[in-house]
C-alpha cells in the first residue's frame, strides 16, 4: 500500500513537472495581470481594454488577466497579489481599494523582482514603481478653466464635496486657482458637505441655492452631487439657470448631460491608465543597458493620465463601455 | 425619581419631556435663523428641508422600535442600499412596478428576518448579528451592480418621489402618515406595548408570559422594512439605484433616535421625540449651509450633538439602573 | 469602664425627611447588641452614620469614651469599627485574599506586593475563625452566603474593636447561618463589640445579649431577650402582635387543582409528586438548594422537565412556556422580583397589568386604557400600594411596596394556581402582614396557592399543609398537628 502510494505521487511530480513546463517551451510568453476592486465596473473595464490593447500592441506572446473581488475589499486584492506573485507573473497593474491594506503584498511582489505599476488609485507608502492616473488638481484645473470659458468674470460657483478625502481637496482647489486665474472676477460663492451622498448633495445645494441666489454654475468635485445638484435645480425649478459640472461619467451623469440638466463632466481617462500602465510595467520588466543604473529607464514613476470635459457632443462613447468575460 | 412615558393618561399626553425640550430648541434655532437669513423662513426652504430628511426619518423609526427592545440594528444603511438595487435592477429588466417594489420590500424584510432570528431565537448579540448584516447586504448590492449606477426607471416609478401634492412632494405625506399612525401604535398597541416592557426587562418580560422572541423578531423586520422603504423613496425621487445609497445612515437613525429619547439600554423611545430628532438634525444641517458655515466644522458639530446626546442617555440610564 | 461604642443623641435628616431623631445607643465590649426595626426605621442610617458614611446632623459618636468623628469608612475601619454591608463590597473578579487586605497588602522592597504572605495572612485569618476558604480563589467562584463570610473575615482583619452586621444572615444557608453564628461567639470571646442588624427575631433572640427597637427613627426600646419575647418584639417595632402575622387557617375543599406526578430533572428534582387543592395554601420547606424554586419554574414552564406530568383541574398539561402557563392559569411569583419579576423603571401601572394585557385587547390588538385604569386602581387599592399613584415608576418604591406590586401583577393574570416564591423576601413586617393576608384571601376565593420560604415560622404560620424538600426529593408532606418547626428541619436535613 506504501509503495504505491509512493509511486503515485512521483507519477503526480512527473505530470506536474510536464505541465508546469509547458508554457515556457513558448520562449518570449509574458503574463501580466491587473487586480481591482469593483471587477466588472464599467471605470476599470475602460482600464482593462487599454491594458489589452496596449499588450496587443507590445506583441502576441504579451498575455493579460484581470482579477480582484466584485466588493471593494482591498484585502481580497492583497490576496491576488500575492497569489499572481507566487505565480511568478511578468508584471502586476493594480488600483489601490485604499490607500494601506495592499502595502505589503506590493512590496512582497517587488522584493520578488515583479514589477508593479499602479494605476487610478495610488497606495503611496508601498514601493510599487510607478502610478498612473489622474492628477486631481489638474482635473480640477481643467473644470475651472472651462468655467472660466462659459462664464468669465461673471462665473459665480458653488461646490458640493465632502471634508476628508484627500483627492477631493485637491480637485477643489485645482478648480479654485485656475478659475481665478483665468477669470479673476469669477467667485466661488460657497461650498457645501454633501457628505459623499447623492441624497445628501440635493438637500445641501437645494439650500445653497435658495441662500444664494447668485450662483450659475455649480461644480461636484465627485461623482455623487452631480446627479443631485439635477435634482436640486429641479427642485427650486430654474432648470437651465444653472450649469452644472459634474465629475466622472455615470450612467445617471450621461443620461442627464444628454436632457441638457448636466452641461458637463470631468471625464476621467481610464483606457489611458491601463494603456500606460501595461506600457511602464513592460518597460520595467525590460529595462535596457542604456538605462541601468543610470536613475532613467523605459518607465516614469507618476503619469498624469489627464481628463476631458465633456459635454452632449462628446459621451456618445461612452454610453456603451466594454465588458469582459 | 425619573418620568417615564408610562401608559398614557391626561397628565402625560403624546409629548413627554425630551419632546418639549427639543420642540424649544426647534422653536430657538428656527428663530435664529429666521433673523439671520432671509432665506430660512419661506414654505419653499422648509419643504426641502422635511424632504431631504425622509429617508432620515423612516430608518430613524424604524430604529427607535430596535432600540425600544434593547436591540441595535447597524443594518439599516446597507439594507437601504441593498433594496436601492434589488428594485431597481428588477425595473430595469422590465419588471412591473408593483413587483420591483413588493420584491425590493421582501428582500428588506429578509434581512430583518434574519437579523432577528439570529438575536432573538438563537440569542447571539444584535450588535455582532446586524454588523454581519451591514457587510453582508453592502456587499451582495456592490456584486450585483459592480458599482456600476442603476438608471433608466421608469417615470411612473419616478412619480413616486418627484410627484408632489400643492407643491410638496407625495414621499413626505407618507412619512408623516407613518408617524402618525407608528405614535398611535407604540401607544396603543398591544405587541409594541408589550416591546417596552421587553426592552425594560427581557427575562422579565418572558415570565410575564409576552412573547419575548416574536416580538423582537418583528421589531427587526419592520426596521429593515423602514430602511427598504426608504430605499424605495430614494431611488424613485433620484432616479437611480446606486450600491453605496444608505452609506453611514445607521449612525444617524441611531443618533437621532437617542436624541429623541431612545435609551441604547432599552425601554425607551418616543415616535414624536425622534421625528423631532430628525427635524433638529436637519434644521441644524439646512442653517449650516445657510449660514455658510464651513463643511468641516458641520461634522465636528453633527459629532458633538450625538455624543452630547449618549452622554445624557448614559446619565440618565445610570440615574434609572441606581434604584 | 465605659461602653465600646456609644452614639448618642444623634439626629440625622434627608432634606424634609427626617431619619433619625435623638437616637442614643450603646454596645459593651464582648456583647452582641441587636438592633431591630421595619425597614425605614432608620438602622441602616444610624449604622452609616457610625461607620462614616453619611455625616450626622446632630449628636455624639464615642468610642471607649473618647469622641470620634470618621470621615469616610476607611478611617471608621483604622479607629476599630468596621461595618460588614448588607450589599457585598467585594470585587468578584479579585482573589478572596487581595479582597480582604485591598489597599494595605504587605510589601516587599520596592513596594512590591508579597503575594506569599498576603495569602498566608489570609489563610491565618480563615484558621483563626474556623472556616475552610482559599485565599487564591476569586470571589466570585464563591456563593454569596461565603462571600457574607469572607466579607466579616475582612471586617475582623482591621482588628476592629466594634464590628457592625447589616442583615448577615439575608443571603445566607441554614447551616451557613450556624457557621456565623459560630464566629461571632468567637468574637464575642475576644472582647469584640458586635451590633446585630435584623429582621429575623428567631436569629436575634439566638445570638443576642440586648436587643434595642428602632421605630420611625427614634429608638423606642432596648430589652434583654430572657426578660421579651418576639411578640413583644414586634409590638415595639409595628405596634402589632405576633399572632396577627399569620391570617386564621381556611378551609380546604376536596377538589384538587393541580396534580404534579413524578417530575424529574436529573439532577435537580427527582419525583416529585404532590397535589394541590382548591383553597388550599402548601408550604414548601427546605434548605436553600433543596430543588424547591427549581420544580416551581418547571411547572410554570419557564425551565424545562424531562419526565413526569402536571394536569390542572384534571387536564393535562403540556407546557412549554410561562405563557402558556398564564394563559391556563398557572402564575409564578418569582423569588427575585427586581431582575425576574418587575419592570423597574416603567411605572406601577404598567407592571400591575403586564401579564394580563391580553384582558384589556380590542379589535387589532388595540389596549384598552380605561380598561386598563380601572383595574389597575382596584389592584392598587386590593393590594394597599402606597403611594397610591399607579404612574410612579416602581423603582421609587420602597421594598415591601415592589413585593406588594408584584403580588397584584400575579394576581391580575386570574390565576387558578399561584406559585409564589419567597413572596415576602426582604420586606418590613407590616408588608408582611399585608402579603401573607392577601395570600390567604386568594385562597378563599378557591384559589390553589403553593408558597416556597425560607422562614420557617412563615410556612408553618401560612400553610394547611407543608412538603418538605431535601436535595432535590419530597422528604415529606406534613399536614395538621404533624407540622412543627422541629418535624421540618428534621425532614430537611437528614
Amino acid at each position: 500500500m506504501k509503495s504505491v502510494s509512493r509511486y503515485l505521487i512521483v507519477l503526480l511530480l512527473l505530470a506536474a513537472l510536464v505541465a508546469g513546463s509547458v508554457p515556457s517551451m513558448a520562449q518570449d510568453a509574458e503574463t501580466y495581470g491587473m487586480v481591482v476592486f469593483l471587477k466588472g465596473s464599467e471605470f476599470f473595464n475602460w482600464a482593462y481594454a487599454g491594458m489589452v490593447d496596449a499588450a496587443a500592441r507590445i506583441g502576441d506572446h504579451i498575455e493579460v488577466q484581470l482579477l480582484g473581488p466584485a466588493e471593494w475589499d482591498a484585502s481580497l486584492e492583497a490576496r491576488e497579489i500575492e497569489q499572481l506573485t507566487a505565480r511568478g507573473v511578468d508584471g502586476i497593474l493594480a488600483t489601490a481599494g485604499d490607500a494601506e491594506t495592499m502595502n505589503a503584498s506590493i512590496d512582497g511582489a517587488i522584493a520578488a523582482g515583479i514589477p508593479v505599476v499602479l494605476f487610478d488609485s495610488d497606495a503611496p507608502g508601498s514601493d510599487r514603481l510607478a502610478f498612473a492616473g489622474t492628477n486631481n488638481y489638474n482635473a480640477g484645473c481643467s473644470a475651472g478653466q472651462a468655467v472660466a470659458e462659459w462664464h468669465g468674470d461673471a462665473a459665480r460657483v458653488g461646490i458640493s464635496t465632502f471634508p476628508g478625502p484627500d483627492h477631493l481637496g485637491k480637485r477643489v482647489a485645482g478648480f479654485e486657482d485656475c478659475l481665478a486665474a483665468a477669470a479673476p472676477g469669477a467667485e466661488v460663492v460657497q461650498v457645501v458637505n454633501d457628505e459623499g451622498r447623492v441624497d445628501g448633495a440635493e438637500t445641501a445645494i437645494t439650500a445653497m441655492l435658495q441662500a444664494n441666489p447668485t450662483i450659475n454654475v455649480i461644480f461636484a468635485s465627485h461623482g455623487n452631487p452631480g446627479p443631485g445638484a439635477a435634482a436640486a435645480v429641479r427642485n427650486l425649478g430654474i432648470v437651465g439657470e444653472i450649469d452644472i459640472m459634474a465629475f466622472d461619467f455615470g450612467l445617471p451623469v450621461l443620461e442627464l448631460i444628454e436632457s441638457g440638466e448636466i452641461r458637463a463632466t470631468v471625464g476621467q481617462n481610464p483606457y489611458l491608465m491601463g494603456y500606460m500602465g501595461m506600457l511602464l510595467a513592460y518597460g520595467a520588466r525590460h529595462e535596457t543597458g542604456v538605462t541601468a543604473g543610470t536613475g532613467f529607464g523605459p518607465y516614469a514613476s507618476l503619469v498624469d493620465t489627464g481628463v476631458q470635459i465633456l459635454g452632449p457632443d462628446d459621451i456618445d462613447p461612452f454610453k456603451n463601455p466594454p465588458t469582459f468575460e | 425619581m425619573i418620568k417615564l412615558p408610562g401608559l398614557p393618561d391626561k397628565s402625560k399626553a403624546l409629548l413627554n419631556d425630551r419632546s418639549v425640550i427639543l420642540a424649544l430648541l426647534i422653536l430657538v434655532i428656527s428663530i435664529a435663523l429666521s433673523l439671520l437669513t432671509p432665506a430660512f423662513l419661506s414654505s419653499r426652504n422648509l419643504t426641502f428641508v422635511v424632504t431631504g430628511m425622509t429617508y432620515d426619518l423612516l430608518m430613524a423609526l424604524g430604529m427607535t422600535v430596535v432600540l425600544l427592545l434593547w436591540g441595535i440594528d447597524l443594518s439599516v444603511g446597507s439594507v437601504l442600499g441593498l433594496t436601492a438595487v434589488v428594485t431597481t435592477m428588477l425595473l430595469q429588466d422590465g419588471a412591473a412596478i408593483p413587483l420591483a417594489i413588493g420584491l425590493g420590500l421582501g428582500v428588506s424584510a429578509l434581512c430583518g428576518a434574519i437579523n432577528g432570528f439570529f438575536v432573538a431565537y438563537l440569542k447571539i448579540a444584535p450588535f455582532i448579528v446586524t454588523l454581519g448584516m451591514m457587510s453582508v447586504a453592502r456587499g451582495i448590492a456592490t456584486v450585483l451592480t459592480s458599482g456600476y449606477f442603476v438608471s433608466g426607471l421608469p417615470d411612473a416609478y419616478k412619480a413616486i418621489g418627484q410627484g408632489r401634492l400643492f407643491n410638496v412632494p407625495y414621499m413626505v405625506y407618507i412619512a408623516l402618515v407613518a408617524v402618525v399612525i407608528l405614535a398611535l401604535l407604540l401607544r396603543n398597541w398591544r405587541p409594541l406595548r408589550e416591546a417596552f416592557y421587553i426592552g425594560t426587562n427581557p427575562e422579565a418580560a418572558r415570565l410575564t408570559g409576552i412573547r419575548v422572541a416574536m416580538i423582537t423578531m418583528g421589531g427587526y423586520v419592520f426596521c429593515s422594512l423602514m430602511a427598504g422603504s426608504a430605499a424605495i423613496f430614494m431611488t424613485s425621487r433620484l432616479s437611480m439605484g446606486f450600491f453605496q445609497f444608505g452609506l453611514g445612515a445607521e449612525l444617524k437613525a441611531i443618533a437621532a433616535a437617542v436624541i429623541g429619547g431612545a435609551s441604547l439600554r432599552g425601554g425607551t423611545g418616543s415616535v414624536i421625540g425622534t421625528t423631532l430628532a430628525v427635524f433638529l438634525l436637519a434644521l441644524i444641517n439646512n442653517g449650516f449651509v445657510l449660514l455658510r458655515g464651513s463643511p468641516n466644522a458641520q461634522n465636528v458639530i453633527m459629532g458633538g450633538i450625538l455624543v452630547v446626546a449618549i452622554m445624557i442617555d448614559a446619565y440618565r440610564r445610570r440615574d434609572r439602573d441606581e434604584d | 469602664m465605659p461602653p465600646a461604642l456609644e452614639v448618642k443623641e444623634i439626629n440625622k435628616s434627608f432634606g424634609s425627611h427626617r431619619v433619625l431623631h435623638e437616637v442614643s445607643f450603646a454596645v459593651e465590649a464582648g456583647e452582641v447588641h441587636a438592633l431591630v426595626g421595619e425597614n425605614g426605621a432608620g438602622k441602616s442610617t444610624l449604622m452609616n452614620i457610625v461607620g462614616g458614611i453619611h455625616n450626622r446632623d446632630a449628636g455624639e459618636l464615642l468610642l471607649k469614651g473618647q469622641a470620634i468623628d470618621p470621615a469616610d469608612v476607611w478611617q471608621a475601619r483604622q479607629l476599630g469599627i468596621s461595618v460588614v454591608f448588607q450589599e457585598l463590597s467585594l470585587t468578584p473578579n479579585m482573589t478572596v485574599a487581595q479582597n480582604i487586605f485591598v489597599r494595605r497588602e504587605p510589601t516587599k522592597a520596592l513596594g512590591m506586593i508579597d503575594w506569599q504572605r498576603l495569602n498566608a495572612d489570609a489563610r491565618a485569618l480563615f484558621e483563626q475563625i474556623g472556616v475552610d476558604i482559599s485565599p487564591t480563589e476569586l470571589v466570585g467562584n464563591y456563593s454569596v452566603g461565603i462571600q457574607q463570610i469572607i466579607e466579616i473575615a475582612k471586617a475582623i482583619s482591621f482588628e476592629a474593636e466594634v464590628i457592625i452586621m447589616d442583615e448577615p444572615t439575608s443571603a445566607l444557608s441554614e447551616s451557613e447561618v450556624d457557621r456565623l453564628f459560630g464566629i461571632i461567639a468567637d468574637l464575642k470571646a475576644q472582647g469584640v463589640a458586635i451590633v446585630f442588624i435584623s429582621h429575623k427575631l428567631g436569629e436575634v433572640f439566638r445570638i443576642a445579649d440586648r436587643i434595642s427597637v428602632l421605630r420611625d427613627g427614634e429608638m423606642v426600646g432596648a430589652t434583654k431577650p430572657a426578660e421579651s419575647s418576639p411578640d413583644e418584639i414586634i409590638r415595639l417595632m409595628v405596634g402589632r402582635s405576633f399572632d396577627d402575622l399569620y391570617p386564621p387557617k381556611g378551609v380546604v375543599g376536596d377538589e384538587v387543582i393541580l396534580e404534579v406526578r413524578e417530575l424529574s430533572h436529573p439532577p435537580l428534582f427527582h419525583d416529585i409528586s404532590f397535589s394541590l387543592r382548591k383553597g388550599e395554601i402548601l408550604g414548601i420547606a427546605g434548605l436553600v438548594g433543596a430543588g424547591r424554586t427549581e420544580v416551581a419554574r418547571a411547572i410554570f414552564g419557564a425551565d424545562s422537565y424531562s419526565s413526569g406530568s402536571i394536569a390542572l383541574a384534571g387536564e393535562r398539561l403540556d407546557i412549554k412556556s410561562p405563557r402558556e402557563a398564564i394563559e391556563k392559569g398557572i402564575v409564578y411569583l418569582t423569588e427575585d422580583r427586581k431582575v425576574m419579576g418587575l419592570f423597574l423603571s416603567m411605572t406601577m401601572r404598567e407592571n400591575i397589568v403586564s401579564a394580563a394585557l391580553g384582558r384589556f385587547v380590542g379589535a387589532l390588538g388595540i389596549l384598552q386604557h380605561k380598561e386598563i385604569a380601572a383595574e389597575s386602581g382596584r389592584a392598587m387599592q386590593r393590594n394597599d400600594i402606597r403611594p397610591r399613584d399607579d404612574l410612579l415608576s416602581v423603582n421609587s418604591l420602597s421594598g415591601g411596596n415592589q413585593q406588594k406590586s408584584l403580588l397584584a401583577k400575579c394576581l391580575s393574570a386570574n390565576p387558578k394556581a399561584l406559585l409564589a416564591d419567597e413572596p415576602t423576601r426582604g420586606v418590613d413586617v407590616g408588608a408582611k402582614v399585608k402579603i401573607h393576608q392577601a395570600l390567604r384571601d386568594l385562597a378563599n376565593h378557591g384559589v390553589g396557592v403553593i408558597v416556597i420560604s425560607s422562614e420557617l415560622p412563615e410556612v408553618l404560620g401560612l400553610s394547611d399543609r407543608v412538603i418538605v424538600f431535601r436535595e432535590g426529593r419530597i422528604s415529606a408532606i406534613l399536614a395538621g398537628d404533624n407540622i412543627s418547626q422541629a418535624e421540618v428541619m428534621r425532614h430537611a436535613v437528614q
